[in-house]
């Protein structure tokens, strides 16, 4: 198992949004930031969970980590790839 | 004038209309795919030859409406100059339909226009008792309706986890609908009995855990005209592309052997025995 370093640049909350409005704020997110920045994206579980990281996936970035947080949300942790 | 062929034509893909000697014509598309090029060349005949418009079917095809007996010859020339063919109707093998697939859709297991070329190639107007159509999907989301089909083919993916490349991130877990993926200790299992080869696990991987080959369902005898009937699932999963056709290949000629004439699949299938049928199929199946 591949544990990663990192240090977050900035977080997102897209819990208090749906689909497909979870993975747009998410985006947006990561294009205010520059190649290989960490951001730390809050989302629910149920379709955002099964959705969102897939998406930022395909667009290319690469996801370090998916932490699951008291509250029942979890917290995902993707570094931004390309500008 | 000479006595019109009307069986000669329809083969040909000219449909008879209700206005007397005029066809719609119908041209030869394999998995919903048209070149501009092709797309030009229609256009250009559907104003010269029809009355200016095309009619989209339900199988992914293109008529030309309108084209007049007198001109039969002229449009086929007209058409071979842009790429495009006539059709077929009647008692054959018919248009292959397919979604975009792995080269297009984030979704897709398997190249369907691939696959849809080449069964066109291997099939595409083979005389038989009745029509016979194929149909190929690439995922379960089945965006191209396989089992409408007498033969669907549905894209998969076999799929195994890769230890040494997972983060411990728990989504495949999450995305599985079929609940077949624990998680214990780190470790990831799969229960094969319950998975369904759908392939979210392999897609959302964020590290791509997983070898992953494509891989084939298939069902038979799908119908939904007069009689409406779902194709079935009698096989495991197909694993390779050379596997597929032999049992497309045993499924096709089990049709031709044992249909009565102007039978569909799904009938000869209950007359003649599913238990017969899935024998053959085992067999081409295991090669």
């Amino acid at each position: 198992m591949a544990e990663v370093e990192y240090e977050i640049t900035d977080t997102v909350d897209i819990t208090d949004v749906v689909c497909p409005v979870t993975f747009v704020k998410a985006k947006v997110a990561l294009e205010e930031l520059d190649d290989g920045d960490i951001l730390a994206i809050r989302l629910n579980d149920g379709e955002p969970v099964q959705n969102v990281p897939r998406s930022i996936k395909e667009e290319g970035h690469q996801i370090l980590k998916l932490d699951t947080n008291d509250d029942g949300t979890y917290t995902l942790i993707v570094k931004k790839v390309g500008d | 004038m000479a006595e019109v062929d009307y069986a000669t034509l329809k083969k040909g893909g000219f449909m008879r209309q209700k206005q007397k000697d005029n066809f719609s014509l119908r041209l030869a598309v394999v998995g919903g795919t048209l070149t501009a090029e092709n797309l030009r060349k229609i256009a250009e005949v559907a104003e010269k030859y029809g009355d200016g418009h095309v009619h989209l079917t339900s199988r992914q095809g293109v008529e030309i409406p309108f084209v007049k007996l007198d001109d039969i010859d002229d449009v086929k020339d007209s058409l071979a100059e842009g790429g495009c063919k006539p059709g077929v109707c009647g008692p054959r093998v018919r248009t292959v339909t397919a979604c975009q697939g792995s080269e297009i859709c984030p979704s897709g297991n398997i190249d369907t226009y691939d696959i849809a070329l080449k069964l066109n190639e291997r099939y595409f107007g083979r005389e038989l008792p009745h029509k016979f159509k194929f149909g190929v999907t690439g995922c379960q989301n089945n965006c191209l309706k396989a089992e409408e089909n007498d033969v669907g083919i549905k894209g998969a993916l076999d799929m195994k986890w890769k230890e040494e490349l997972c983060i411990n991130c728990g989504l495949c877990e999450k995305v599985c609908r079929s609940d077949a993926i624990t998680i214990d200790d780190g470790k990831v299992d799969v229960n094969f009995d319950k998975c369904n080869f759908c392939g979210r696990c392999v897609k959302s991987c964020p590290t791509d855990a997983w070898d992953a080959q494509p891989a084939y369902w298939i069902s038979f005898g799908g119908t939904f005209g007069n009689a409406i009937s779902k194709g079935e699932e009698l096989l495991p999963l197909i694993t390779d592309e050379e596997q597929l056709f032999r049992v497309t290949d045993a499924a096709i000629q089990f049709f031709d052997d044992n249909a009565n004439q102007g039978e569909r699949f799904k009938f000869t299938i209950e007359r003649v025995g599913e238990d017969k049928l899935k024998k053959v199929l085992q067999e081409a199946y295991e090669g």
